[in-house]
């Protein structure tokens, strides 16, 4: 690690999130000098996915809770966005994202109290019900328009502006992508954070220590929807429409694929995995027309030399640096003759 | 009364294709903890296979050819198990999962570089394609004789399972790995052969569905949902349970349909949620630990 | 042990290197800049996905227009040339592509295979100031007034489309009395339904008796409880029963599949279906039951020198018969064309200018107007009775064709 992390300035900038926030920052401006156009445009694609994946960890990394219906509450969060647009028009952007994380904080924490019952496997099959269930509910419900979407989302504002430019889009996003983060930072610092992380390591364990372990699960599962929502929300304000694809099954594995490619233990493992995912399916698209097949072996690539995620890279390097180093010096000093008081202090060659 | 008895016969005939590739899925996690996405994969390169394999609608060329495509199925799954499950189970289930995902779109990729995009259809193989009639309603006689082969297949893997020293070995690393392995189950070995099984079952089931449904990619997302869900309520690793769970959802979306029209499209969610409300392990599947203390 | 640890890094940093060259490079060796002797046209569909197959042909249509245009001199002396853009059915990749079509010149795209995605790409594109054909699109709410400014509007309502339907069938099949319907359960169509059943009612002057509905979920293809309800529930004789298909796609197929054991299909006096029953037809290989469908085009409804020369020239290029879908690719590059020559220039705006009153020859038989205050072009509706027959081409036989303007029918 390049900084001390012995030094006050740096703890105290941990303990309140500064990095977070700085991080955003300093993402916030590079990108627009090394992408342009188009490519603005996926980053933002990226930042919206990394919100996601963040907002999935809470419950999968953090919390253990495997869910295959994540993409449930990121489109309820993006349709609440448009039907009130629709309804009532002049709301402003950020006001209509709060409400759609609401909603689905509410809808998260009233679904997870019933289906915590289940666990495991059974419960990611409850989860992927209700995501289906809310797919079919779209051509149902006759003011959810079925299949042609909810469009006219180019018009909301923003403090007033609409987003009118690729690059006025890029810096709305992070910035609300970064008060996202950092609000999970602070929860993951947070004693619920550590309990969540204790349910999830062993819930026995964590429930003889006195931790409500269902009512940690339920939050845990109630603040990741709510962020999921305000992901699908901001989607929803990129692309102008919401349809059912945004419901669709590909969408939750595909979370989940960004988080577990991230690596789930460090906090911004999601970010990572969400931002390689959404890139590389961009690059591989262009360079053939049925990407599918690539994405999925450069996905195999990734899964089998790094099980843990693209972060447990720096872990795996230094666990193996010292291997490397040894066989740069020559053989171990242990094997030369060990006898003479004079032996050779380290570092100083031996006989070879 | 009428309506009843045709009802409770398609809901059947629309069951037991799910249970042959719940089956596959439920035997595959029931050894090897892994919740097998690339199933889905599995099931549609069955079905592509058949529709290259077969020439004509004779009986017989239909059989061989849903047995190649069983086959070749096997033997794309046993790839996938020793070449990438098998370095995964250490990671952790989750990984597992992530394998089994990347492998579904791999896949599924493939498949449309090598059949292309145009939906195709296969027919009925001859003295399957007519219906018989029950007092009055008909039933396709080709679903009948997916029926038949479903209860086979159910029966089969039953004797398998119960009745050969394979299948004991398979039963006991099931309940317990570790002690398994200790009493010198040779566990890789029999998670590759549960592997293969359950792989040959996506392929025949996969060239089962041939003649009734176009064949082309959304066919593997669109049977793996409802087979996820027979799997769930049948109970993790059960393969009794996933038979009884494919025939009662079948037979209770057939009912509903004929009774609550509204429903239809929400019965197989419907039952699921109720199911696993009383019994969050399914019906046959065993309380874990981790559920005990989520009550 | 360290051969692993090289693995790793070397399989980590392909990844990254991926990722990289997604950030660094400019998406491809196609320049930018519309200065030059070609004028660039989008063409924005689900090259790959489900409907990758019926996007094909529509390309092609797309296509043979621009090479038939190109063969005799371009436009003002300037070649068109073609720019695909996959949106893989997805609306959410509707905004990236038209802003990639504008940073490589493109101004002016056609295209939008289903209604959602004729909006998101609608109003995509009016960020980008870029003129959007719909090409494919049917929806009523698209139109009149326009879902933005930049798009017009080539595709058929499926509203007429319902309607030519009705009034085909009323006069060819003036028996039929009852019909029982099977489609799924969306408003679309319902709608589809309702808006046939209502005109037939209107062009014979005898309500229409509805026996049986039955609705499925949407995208569902598992119809054996369904199927073996309806096959209980039949009144009267066949002669007076005729059934109306609400579904499409894969669905078509499984219910043709599901139902032909039951002897559903041989029940009825006529089988209707508003939209695409060619793609599943051809996949059906000959044994394609006959089906009275309504779409805008059959390639051998009509004989003019229009048609002529498209269906030799879309044989040349792709081995087939043109479907509704290409036909509809190669209008509304007629119309384009037609609306940049007399605007005298590419530029969106002048295009915009000269597209009320455009009116081009199709190869259906009768001409295509574009209306300047809804955006929509009044064009040419066919209705016809499709049946397998594996002499004919594409084992396709079409007969009792009948082609109507839309505007008449209204």
């Amino acid at each position: 690690m390049p900084v001390s992390t012995r030094t006050r300035g740096w703890q105290l900038a941990r303990t309140g999130g500064v990095h977070v926030l700085l991080g955003c920052a300093a993402l916030a401006l590079v990108v627009p000098m090394i992408a342009t156009g188009t490519y603005v445009f996926t980053w933002t694609t990226a930042v919206i996915w990394a919100l996601f994946a963040m907002a999935t960890n809470v419950l999968f990394g953090w919390s253990g809770l495997l869910s295959f219906g994540q993409t449930a509450f990121f489109g309820l969060g993006g349709y609440t966005v448009a039907l009130i647009h629709e309804n009532r028009g002049n709301v402003d952007g950020l006001l209509l994202l709060a409400v759609a994380a609401v909603v689905a904080a509410v809808a998260g924490a009233a679904f997870s109290v019933i289906a915590l019952r289940s666990t495991g496997a059974e419960f990611a099959v409850l989860t992927l019900v209700l995501a289906q269930v809310l797919w079919l509910l779209t051509n149902r419900v006759r003011a959810l328009h079925g299949e042609d979407g909810i469009g006219g989302l180019y018009s909301i504002t923003i403090l007033g502006r609409e987003l009118a430019s690729d690059e006025q889009t890029w810096y709305t996003f992070v910035a609300i992508a970064a008060v996202c983060c950092w609000l999970l930072w602070m929860l993951h610092r947070s004693t619920l954070g550590a309990a969540m992380r204790a349910v999830r390591d062993d819930a026995h364990r964590a429930a003889a220590l006195g931790i409500r372990v269902r009512r940690v699960q339920v939050l845990a599962f109630a603040i990741g929807s709510a962020f999921s929502a305000v992901a699908g929300g901001m989607l929803g304000l990129q692309q102008g429409v919401v349809s059912p694809t945004m419901l669709s099954l590909t969408i939750s594995g595909q979370v989940l694929v960004a988080c577990l490619v991230g690596g789930l233990r460090v906090f911004g493992g999601p970010v990572l995995g969400a931002v390689v995912l959404i890139l590389a399916q961009q690059a591989l698209s262009g360079v053939a027309t049925d990407s599918t097949m690539f994405v999925g072996i450069l996905l195999l690539v990734i899964v089998l030399v790094l099980p843990s995620g693209l972060t447990s890279l720096p872990g795996v390097l230094a666990a193996h640096l010292p291997a490397l180093r040894r066989r740069a010096r020559g053989p171990s000093p242990v094997t030369a003759d060990p006898a003479p008081a004079t032996a050779p202090k380290a570092g100083t060659e031996t006989r070879s | 009364m009428n309506t009843l008895l045709p009802a409770v016969v398609s809901g059947i005939a629309q069951g037991v294709p799910i249970f042959v590739i719940a089956s596959g899925l439920t035997l595959i996690y029931g050894v090897m903890h892994v919740l097998n996405f690339a199933h889905g994969a599995f099931f549609l390169v069955g079905a592509y296979i058949v529709t290259t394999v077969l020439h004509g609608n004779s009986l017989g060329g239909f059989v061989l050819a849903a047995l190649a495509a069983g086959l070749v199925v096997a033997a794309l799954g046993t790839a996938c198990e020793v070449l990438v499950f098998r370095r995964l189970y250490r990671a952790g289930s989750h990984v597992g999962f992530l394998g089994a995902f990347a492998l579904f779109l791999a896949i599924t990729g493939a498949t449309v570089h090598i059949w292309g995009h145009d939906p195709r259809t296969v027919q009925y193989p001859a003295g399957l394609d007519g219906a018989v009639s029950l007092n009055g309603p008909r039933v396709a006689t080709y679903d009948l004789a997916v029926v038949g082969v479903g209860v086979l297949l159910a029966v089969g893997l039953y004797v398998l399972l119960a009745h050969t020293s394979v299948g004991t070995r398979v039963r006991a690393l099931s309940h317990d790995r570790a002690m398994a392995s200790a009493l010198g189950i040779r566990a890789s070995r029999i998670g590759t052969l549960v592997f293969a099984i359950g792989s040959f079952l996506a392929g025949v089931a996969g060239a089962l569905v041939t003649p009734v449904t176009s064949i082309d990619g959304s066919l593997a997302s669109s049977y793996l949902v409802p087979a996820f869900v027979v799997v769930i309520v049948g109970g993790l690793g059960s393969v009794p349970g996933a038979f009884v769970a494919a025939v009662a959802l079948g037979v209770i979306d057939s009912l509903l349909f004929a009774y609550v029209p509204s429903l239809s499209g929400f019965s197989y969610y419907i039952v699921v949620a109720v199911i696993l409300m009383i019994r969050p392990q399914g019906l046959f599947g065993h309380a874990s630990r981790a559920t005990q203390i989520a009550r | 042990m360290k051969r692993q640890a090289r693995l790793r890094v070397a399989a980590v940093l392909a990844a990254l290197g991926v990722t990289v060259s997604a950030c660094s490079s400019d998406g491809g060796s196609t320049g930018g800049g519309t200065g030059g002797d070609t004028i660039k046209i989008g063409v924005v569909l689900p090259f790959s996905g489900v409907q990758a197959a019926i996007a094909k042909l529509e390309g092609d249509g797309f296509q043979v227009a621009v090479d038939q245009i190109n063969a005799a001199g371009g436009i003002d002396g300037k070649k068109l040339e073609i720019v695909k853009a996959d949106d893989q059915l997805d609306t959410t990749k509707a905004a990236s592509l038209m802003r990639d079509l504008d940073s490589r010149g493109v101004k002016l795209a056609l295209g939008g295979q289903t209604t959602d995605l004729c909006k998101a790409e609608a109003q995509a594109a009016a960020r980008f100031d870029i003129l959007f054909v719909g090409a494919h699109c049917t929806s009523k709410t698209l139109v009149d007034p326009p879902v933005s400014d930049n798009f017009w509007m080539t595709g058929q309502l499926d509203v007429d489309l319902t309607r030519a339907n009705g009034e085909s069938l009323a006069a060819l099949f003036p028996q039929v009395q009852t019909w029982d319907v099977f489609g799924y359960d969306q408003e679309v169509t319902r709608g589809f339904w309702t808006q046939t059943r209502d005109q037939i009612a209107k062009s014979t002057g005898k309500p229409v008796q509805a026996n049986t509905e039955i609705y499925v979920a949407a995208k569902a293809t598992d119809f054996k409880t369904q199927l073996s309800a309806l096959a209980g529930a039949q009144t009267g004789t066949k002669e007076t029963r005729g059934l109306f298909l609400g579904v499409y796609g894969a669905g078509t197929t499984s219910f043709i599949q599901q139902a032909r054991p039951l002897g559903i299909l041989d029940d009825y006096a006529v089988i209707a279906q508003t939209g695409v029953y060619w793609t599943t037809a051809r996949a059906l290989e000959g044994s394609a039951p006959a089906i009275y469908d309504v779409h805008e085009y059959f390639w051998s409804c009509q004989e003019n020198d229009l048609n002529t020369s498209f269906v030799r020239d879309f044989e040349a290029l792709t081995g087939q018969k043109p479907d509704t879908g290409a036909y509809q690719g190669y209008v509304a590059v007629q119309i384009l064309a037609e609306a940049i020559r007399k605007a005298g220039s590419a530029e969106p705006d002048a295009v915009a200018k000269a597209m009320p009153g455009i009116s081009v020859q199709t190869p259906a038989g009768l001409p295509m107007t574009m209306d300047g205050a809804s955006h929509h072009a009044d064009g040419p509706i066919t209705t016809a009775l499709l049946t397998g027959d594996k002499s004919a081409p594409e084992s396709i036989a079409v007969t009792d064709c009948k082609t109507v303007l839309a505007s008449q029918l209204r």
